[in-house]
């Protein structure tokens, strides 16, 4: 069971690795054409991927139950050590399955998508070597291997939003999903050391072992490390305040989104809580905050989602919003729900994305919904399994965000605090919201008439190859079916350890006993949403409808459409000053006191001593001499006079 | 004692061979071929205890660590030779790898030696041949110079340690290692004599002068030898005199290495950045690495013993490795044994002030602007490059900041702290030229665009060498528990 865990995460690595060699070394020497170098890296990465998710089903099915096995020991000081190796248990096998699955099913569909690419090795070399990182970073026993997978993704992601450099906007976007993210992992690092010093290691089991005893020690200290951890965590997430780079990050190729910013990267947040369940139980205080933020989010991105024109950048805020939910569960306490939810929701929305793709494949590269419309002939396969995702996604029985969707609501009624209740309204608006956005989604591209244009786009819009529609198919049965087929995981007892609730925490444990109101309220609301949607994008009788509502509501539609402004106030509060304070140290900090003084001074001290240097180096051998004979006679000196 | 005599039966054959045949690539593979039949009895029968009983003690003395490092030794004189073999103008020559051979003769003495008379012995058998090694080039008139410089000084170094040995003797009435030195004026002059001496061998101050000048003339090849294998044998000696007979003395040895491993780190790293010659700066690379070890000896711990033996290994690959670079490209260049134009080196003139020094650019030499446009010339090599430059610096996940971790460590464990921090400024400063030369090699473009797009191929051995001390140094960076804790266990035993 170890071994196949480390074969699962490895798998990946030597697939990238193993396709670079082959294209950037050992292909250039063969008579075959690029194109068939290409293929082979191809088939490299995706037999990986393809075994490796294999593998962490037979892991997830045969039940871990929580082993260690450790590679090597890296560096062994006295008190602490780096040691490298995998945990297998409920938890990372969970994501094992989900991360492995959604990214073959990726790498298949990216045979399609990325067929005309110049640059496709790189692509495919890519994808597998983020599916690594972020194996790693779920398997890791130990908060530094965890902490090198995190910051492996974050590379990835950088790499392959800017996949497309020679696009200005991508590359800028690459570098502000960068450095968003090093804000947040700033914190997070700060975060590392403070529990390094509190607990004396970083593996899980022994910091769970202490937990007990370093809350008794210093509660605040803890609570202040693990609010930091969670500020990483809300970088990785794409949570309120340090969700900006998400939207953009859109800017990438379609599979990356749905790998990186649907299924995987972003949920590491999520994870990460959910693996800490055991300290996080302690710091009640640092919960609240992370129930408050995850329902912010939620809300937050659900009206965003409901004016944005670009296909993808809908689904963004979409992952968003369900990201907002996942945390506001964990903030209940309900790690389970949240687990629960993150698993069918990477089914849905890497459906979603891919389903997103292949709109934006077949309409020639256009992701304006508004330059989209009465597509569903043209695509009737993409437009069904569009139709599966979105009602998923909108919580509808039997598909999957039904069942995870609900218990996460329920659970933060079940807290029976005014907080639950609150995130539980909260909640329950935005899955109205939800709704609304993503059947307009549908209704907007695929119903009513395309748009008579100049003339621009005299493509017809066609369906995408094989390729990329059946890796589609198993997404589409997760949506289906996860949600039903995995209810168990809604419950404590089967992640069997691997997450920890105190029992001064029972909202997961009411949600069971939830008044049929409540807990049928969000399924009513989301049903009522689609019929709005229908109402207003797809009748005859809601046309422009929503124009005039936007009209009426001007304030209200601005505010959403332009994102309640957070880009515009980081800039007007955080860039711009950082500019003006950034100018104003570059030429007093930067170019008089480092550079002048510092830097230069430094470097003209070592130049002027080097020069001094060389001429004693002068190659007279008397130099040397009397050199050598004077250092003698010195230590001669110090040697006889301490005996003396 | 299997060993030496393989090793010395194989000196006898090859002379024989060597003189009748001047076949060098013959006596090149049966000199490896020695070396690696001479490791065979270390791996299969290892036997300790003492060899040649003299009334005051052994004059040498097999242990557990010594053998290990027997065997590093010979396990590292195929990469040495095949250096050599890879000069076929210069080097390749049968008496290039019969001296080595003695050399590594000397070394093992040195290692095994439990008396100072032995210890003299294998210390001159050790550098005899490597005086001639770096003069090896004799129509060169840097070559000459180096080998020269390097025997004058190495003689004030040897008259010092007999001195040294001499007033031991007059203190203690032996000259076996099992004799204690007391304390006194007469024993604190005798340490320092022999300490300098030894200093001398390290390339470390105060007795360093000699490393850039010999570096710079010395055939590239002869270098793999001169900058390697010895130092593994002093260092190996010097455990074991500093902790046998001296260690009464720690409380003066200890300033005196303190000293000068301060001293070194500071001047390697600080001359070596206006180096642009390649050899030279290799020279003060050495200086300053050296200097870690001095102060992992100066510790006096287990810990830092086994730090610094370690830090010796992971320096001799990375200078292989170097070495071996320096090799391809002066292959690559033309430079090296002839001049860049093709045209007949300098000859000596005999005009004694060409002795003093001859002007910095009155020969071809390798330089930074040889390493202009590498990357796209030679990709790989650029990376293997890379690695072996920044594991000397000190990088992780390299081997070389594993060694330094290890010798810094204890000694921040000792208390030296103040030395630590200056030994890490240092290393930043070191850091410097590393990679300034990776930069010539990854963003400058050469001056001329090369006539040839025709590369030549690479040499095999040394292309061997190359990926062997490359992959060495990941290796022994992410797992350097593999080397680090056998030598913990022999050093501790030692102590």
């Amino acid at each position: 069971m170890q071994n196949l865990t480390t074969l699962a995460t490895l798998l990946p690595l030597a697939g990238a690795l193993f396709a670079a060699v082959w294209v950037y070394l050992f292909a250039p020497r063969t008579i075959l054409s690029y194109n068939a170098n290409s293929n082979a890296a191809q088939i490299f990465t995706t037999g990986s991927v393809l075994v490796a998710a294999a593998l962490s089903w037979v892991i997830f099915l045969t039940a871990p139950n929580g082993e260690t096995h450790t590679w090597f020991t890296w560096i062994a000081l006295s008190d602490w050590q780096i040691t490298f190796g995998t945990v297998t248990d409920k938890l990372s096998s969970t994501m094992l399955i989900v991360v492995t699955t959604v990214s073959a099913c990726v790498h298949v569909y990216s045979w399609g998508y990325m067929k005309e690419d110049g640059s496709r090795p790189r692509f495919f070399i890519y994808l597998s070597l983020f599916t690594f990182a972020m194996l790693m970073l779920v398997t890791a026993p130990n908060m530094v291997q965890m902490f090198l997978g995190w910051e492996g993704v974050g590379v990835c992601s950088y790499l392959l939003i800017g996949f497309w450099h020679h696009k200005a906007t991508a590359n800028a976007a690459a570098m502000k999903a960068f450095i968003v993210n090093r804000v947040a992992d700033a914190a997070m690092l700060i975060g590392l050391f403070m529990l390094l010093q509190s607990f004396g290691s970083l593996t899980y089991a022994d910091m769970f072992a202490q937990a007990p005893n370093t809350h008794a020690a210093g509660p605040e200290n803890l609570s202040l490390a693990l609010l930091l951890i969670f500020i990483g965590a809300m970088g990785k997430s794409a949570q309120f305040g340090l969700h900006t780079w998400l939207p953009d990050a859109m800017e990438g190729p379609t599979p990356v989104s749905a790998l990186i910013h649907a299924a995987t990267m972003v949920t590491a947040g999520v994870f990460l809580l959910c693996r800490l369940s055991p300290l996080y139980e302690y710091a009640p205080s640092v919960l609240h905050i992370v129930a408050w933020v995850g329902a912010l989010t939620a809300i937050f991105a659900a009206t965003v989602g409901l004016t944005q024109k670009d296909i993808k950048r809908v689904i963004a805020y979409s992952t968003c919003s369900q990201l907002g939910y996942m945390f506001f569960a964990i903030g209940v306490s309900a790690y389970p729900a949240a687990m629960f939810h993150l698993t069918t929701h990477a089914f849905f929305k890497a459906l979603l994305f891919l389903g997103a793709g292949s709109v934006i494949h077949g309409m020639h590269h256009e992701q304006n919904l508004f330059k989209m419309g009465g597509i569903k002939k043209a695509l009737p396969i993409t437009y069904g399994l569009m139709w599966v995702g979105s009602l998923a996604l909108a919580g509808i029985p039997p598909f999957a965000g039904f069942f995870s969707k609900d218990l996460v609501l329920e659970s933060a009624f079940g807290a029976h605090t005014f907080q639950g209740t609150a995130i539980y309204v909260v909640g329950t608006i935005a899955a109205l919201l939800t709704a609304i956005y993503s059947f307009r989604v549908i209704f907007r591209a695929f119903h009513g008439e395309a748009p008579h244009e100049d003339g621009h786009h005299h493509h017809t819009p066609h369906e995408s190859p094989w390729s990329m529609l059946a890796p589609m198919v198993p997404l589409a049965l997760g949506a289906v079916a996860a949600g039903f087929l995995l209810k168990n995981m809604g419950t404590l007892e089967w992640w069997q350890g691997a997450i920890v609730i105190s029992e001064h925490h029972p909202a997961l444990e009411n949600a069971h006993h939830t008044p049929f109101l409540i807990k049928y309220l969000p399924l009513v609301l989301a049903a009522g949403g689609i019929a709005a949607a229908y109402y207003a994008f797809a009748s005859k009788a809601g046309q422009g409808a929503m124009h005039r509502l936007a009209i009426r509501l001007r304030p209200l539609y601005l505010i959403s459409y332009n994102k309640w402004y957070v880009d515009e106030i980081y800039d007007a509060l955080i860039v711009k000053p950082t500019r003006i304070l950034a100018t104003a140290a570059y030429i007093v900090g930067d170019k008089l006191m480092i550079d002048h003084i510092l830097v230069n001074g430094s470097a003209r001290t070592v130049g002027a001593a080097a020069k001094r240097l060389r001429q004693i180096q002068s190659g007279k051998l008397e130099t040397y001499t009397l050199l050598t004979i004077l250092g003698l006679v010195l230590l001669l000196a110090f040697t006889i006079w301490s005996s003396l | 004692m299997l060993t030496l005599t393989i090793l010395l039966a194989a000196i006898l054959v090859i002379l024989l061979y060597g003189a009748y045949t001047e076949d060098a690539k013959g006596t090149t593979l049966l000199t490896g071929l020695a070396a690696l039949i001479a490791a065979v009895p270390l791996i299969m029968q290892p036997t300790t205890g003492a060899l040649f009983q003299t009334d005051n003690g052994p004059l040498l003395l097999q242990t557990p660590l010594s053998n290990a490092l027997w065997l590093i030794t010979l396990l590292l004189t195929p990469a040495v030779l095949a250096l050599g073999a890879s000069n076929t103008k210069v080097t390749a020559k049968p008496e290039f790898s019969l001296l080595t051979l003695l050399s590594v003769a000397g070394a093992l003495i040195l290692i095994t030696s439990h008396d100072f008379l032995s210890l003299y012995v294998g210390l001159e058998l050790m550098s005899f041949p490597l005086y001639i090694l770096a003069s090896f080039q004799r129509d060169n008139a840097r070559s000459s110079e180096a080998g020269l410089k390097y025997f004058i000084l190495g003689a004030l170094a040897s008259g010092l340690f007999l001195y040294g040995v001499s007033l031991f003797y007059a203190s203690t009435g032996s000259t076996n290692f099992s004799a204690a030195l007391p304390l006194g004026t007469m024993p604190a002059a005798a340490l320092t004599f022999m300490l300098v001496a030894f200093l001398f061998k390290l390339s470390s101050a105060p007795a360093h002068f000699w490393t850039p000048d010999v570096y710079a003339g010395a055939p590239t090849p002869a270098l793999g030898i001169i900058a390697t294998l010895p130092k593994l044998a002093v260092i190996a000696v010097l455990l074991r005199v500093l902790h046998l007979p001296l260690i009464g003395s720690l409380s003066l040895w200890q300033p005196v290495l303190l000293a000068a491993a301060t001293l070194s780190m500071v001047w390697g790293s600080i001359a070596a950045t206006t180096q642009t010659e390649l050899k030279r700066l290799l020279a003060y690379s050495t200086i300053g690495n050296m200097s870690f070890m001095v102060l992992g000896l100066a510790t006096g711990t287990p810990a830092a013993a086994a730090g610094t033996l370690f830090y010796v290994v992971t320096y001799i690959l990375g200078t292989l490795g170097l070495l071996a670079i320096f090799r391809l490209l002066e292959d690559e260049q033309g430079t090296g044994p002839r001049n860049a134009d093709g045209s007949e080196p300098a000859r000596v003139t005999g005009h004694p002030s060409r002795v003093r020094g001859l002007p910095p650019q009155a020969e071809s030499q390798l330089s930074t602007e040889n390493l202009k446009g590498l990357l796209s010339r030679r990709p790989l090599l650029t990376v293997a490059l890379a690695i072996n430059l920044l594991s000397l610096a000190g990088i992780p996940p390299l081997a070389g900041f594993m060694a330094k971790l290890n010798v810094l460590m204890p000694a921040v464990n000792a208390g030296h702290i103040p030395f630590v921090l200056i030994a890490l400024a240092s290393s930043i400063v070191a850091l410097y030229y590393s990679l300034n030369l990776i930069r010539h090699a990854v963003f400058s473009k050469p001056e001329k665009a090369s006539e040839t797009s025709q590369l030549p191929t690479l040499n095999v051995q040394l292309s061997t060498v190359v990926i062997l001390t490359t992959v060495a140094a990941l290796i022994l960076g992410l797992f350097p528990g593999l080397l680090l804790t056998p030598l913990t266990i022999l050093t501790t035993a030692f102590f």
